[in-house]
């Protein structure tokens, strides 16, 4: 507790009906864990599973009105988010944690020049004026690797390209030299030469930064390029956690074994199957489920996953697990 | 320039904003520009040539009354023997005033509240189109009627009371406008970027939601200048209107005017400034319109 700097526990993520006749969504269920200063976490799992609400629900920005935190606590350098006031977690927004976002094509405002996106930050947190933000922002540019950046900061967002797109966006989200990064899906959009790029120079900023990253993908490899250590989710849960290295060397829940057995290898033999987890995640409506989520597309299925929802549990060391097979078996 | 390697044309189309590659795809529609010109000939003969010429629109000539066009007074004279060609310039900067004026006003209501209701949504966002729903429901004529009837005796014929109850009844459908549009402004994705750097409501939507507005926001008002115009013009002919105006002085020719003597000249005056003001306005909108879809960059 002493050193994280964010700690996660219990957190539920509630989207209300949007009509009488829809029940609500329990995006997120019981997610708790810890993100140590410096620390690179990862957040995996297949699309609706709940990262990107979990991440949002950090930053206070769930979709208004309907989404919510219904249980659990956000503590940030020592302080519950859930307790504070829109105005005091806007001051936190920006300055001490930053988002950057999936797709760097529509998350600069079409309208606005890259200089004064990036000066806004600067006005808004560090009270700098406009020309004092300007000299910032172009300095963050230069570090993000931007050529020309001077001429760059007069350049409306068309003008460059997905990469340069996104290291504006993470120039931006450094301005303020925040604690925490929660980078959202940074490398989807990009193509794979761009996606390495900026995987590395995130990887420098957060050692010259002394920042903790939260890294929300489905791209394994992402994960095991960067990540310290790897948080699995499916359906609104944490399911596996531990070191990325031994989480993908010794799987020990079946859903993570499944994941990395639909990874394709590069050094894999042509026309070699390629494993692919049948079935769909549940849905987060309506009644909830008795048993382990996953029991449906499970293959270690025992007497009782049906029924009783296995807890989160040790697995060694730093490890957790929410399963009840065998760990020799699943690994 | 970075605009070396590729083609002048491509080159030019990539600079600068959208703001400003809709303008110069505006200045590319033939069309548009000669709108935008005759309205700036149309505005120079009302509020220029006047004043230039020292044109007399008010002394009386009861003995040249109804006379026709001749080289004093080129559009002839109405039946107290003025000057018509003065009268329907004068006339016609009330028009263009009320015009420009209405629409401001409804202009300025209308993207305020469509901006409130469409970016918090929910509940506020119910009530308040739903009350834009109501007052759709009323005959707008019955409002406008109503709303001059407050005025006293003496307000009527001044032009405010014309500009008010204009702009009150035509900001329903821009902020209808409005209102959908923040709606899918707001869910797009470099808002959430805004509010994740700690922006503020005001700032998000004054800095960020406002200036992508902007193309709706001009196309449609030039849609309501041509409204407001012919309102108040049929205002005038109703009577209720402002005392000297393209639509009061057409409203005097239909009186004059019998099958025996057509004195065709004092509704060719006013109707024509009238129909080329309109047609031009909508000229320039349609052409604005084109200019801000983005699917006219190649």
């Amino acid at each position: 507790m002493s050193d994280s700097l964010l700690d996660v526990e219990d957190l539920h993520v509630t989207i209300d009906a949007a009509n009488a006749r829809s029940s609500d969504v329990r995006a997120v269920e019981g997610v708790s864990f810890k993100i140590q200063r410096g620390e690179v976490v990862g957040l995996v799992g297949e699309s609706g599973c709940g990262k990107t609400l979990t991440s949002l629900a950090l930053l206070g920005l769930l979709p208004r009105p309907r989404g919510h935190v219904s249980r659990g606590s956000i503590h940030f350098g020592g302080r519950d988010l859930t307790d504070l006031s829109e105005s005091e977690r806007r001051m936190l927004r920006g300055k001490q944690m930053a988002m950057i976002f999936q797709d760097p094509m529509t998350s600069l405002n079409p309208y606005m020049r890259v200089g004064e996106q990036l000066a806004e930050v600067a006005q808004l947190h560090l009270g700098e004026s406009r020309r004092d933000a300007l000299a910032r922002a172009q300095t963050m540019l230069e570090r993000v690797g931007i050529p020309d950046a001077g001429e760059r900061l007069r350049s409306h967002p068309h003008e460059l390209s997905g990469g340069m797109r996104q290291r504006v966006m993470i120039a931006m989200a450094l301005l303020s030299d925040p604690q925490l990064l929660i980078a959202d899906e940074p490398t989807t959009a990009l193509d794979v030469t761009i996606q390495a790029q900026i995987l590395s120079l995130l990887a420098e900023l957060r050692l010259e930064h002394e920042m903790s990253i939260l890294l929300i993908t489905h791209d394994l490899g992402v994960v095991a390029g960067l990540c310290d250590r790897v948080l699995v989710m499916y359906a609104g849960r944490i399911v596996e956690s531990g070191p990325t290295r031994e989480v993908f060397a010794t799987p020990r829940h079946p859903y993570t074994r499944a994941l990395l057995r639909s990874t394709p290898r590069v050094e894999a033999p042509v026309g070699e199957h390629l494993e692919s987890l049948a079935g769909l995640p549940p849905r987060l409506d309506g009644a909830p489920l008795p048993g382990c989520r996953f029991e449906p597309r499970c293959s270690f299925v025992r007497p009782g996953c049906a029924t009783v929802e296995p807890e989160l549990s040790s697995a060694g060391e730093g490890r957790m697990r929410r399963c009840i097979a065998p760990v020799e078996e699943v690994s | 320039m970075s605009a070396a390697s590729l083609s002048a044309e491509q080159g030019a189309a990539l600079e600068g904003g959208p703001g400003r590659r809709a303008l110069r795809r505006l200045r590319e529609n033939r069309a548009a520009m000669a709108g935008v010109w005759a309205l700036l000939l149309i505005h120079v003969a009302c509020f220029v040539i006047p004043a230039l010429f020292a044109l007399d629109a008010e002394t009386t000539y009861p003995s040249l009354h109804l006379s026709g066009p001749s080289a004093e007074a080129w559009l002839g004279r109405d039946a107290l023997g003025r000057d018509y060609l003065a009268r329907v310039l004068v006339g016609g900067q009330t028009s263009l005033l009320v015009g420009v004026a209405a629409t401001i006003a409804s202009v300025t209501i209308g993207v305020l509240y469509g901006m409130i209701a469409g970016y918090y949504g929910g509940v506020l966002d119910e009530a308040m189109m739903r009350l834009v729903d109501f007052l759709y429901g009323l005959p707008y004529m019955f409002i406008v009627i109503l709303i001059m009837l407050l005025f006293s005796e003496t307000a009527r014929g001044e032009p405010l009371p014309v500009f008010i109850a204009l702009g009150l009844v035509q900001w329903l459908t821009m902020a209808r406008i409005v209102r959908g549009e923040t709606r899918s402004l707001r869910e797009r994705e470099f808002v959430l970027a805004a509010r994740s750097i700690g922006a503020g409501d005001l700032r998000i939507l004054l800095r960020h939601i406002l200036p992508n507005l902007a193309g709706v926001i001009s196309v449609y008002e030039t849609l309501t200048v041509p409204a407001v115009i012919i309102l108040e013009s049929i205002l005038s002919f109703l009577g209720l209107g402002v005392a000297l105006s393209w639509g009061q002085l057409a409203s005097e020719a239909v009186d004059i005017l019998n099958p025996i003597q057509s004195y065709w000249w004092l509704l060719a005056g006013p109707s024509f400034f009238l129909g080329v003001t309109l047609f031009s306005l909508n000229f320039f909108g349609d052409g604005l319109r084109d200019a801000f879809d983005p699917r006219g960059e190649s």
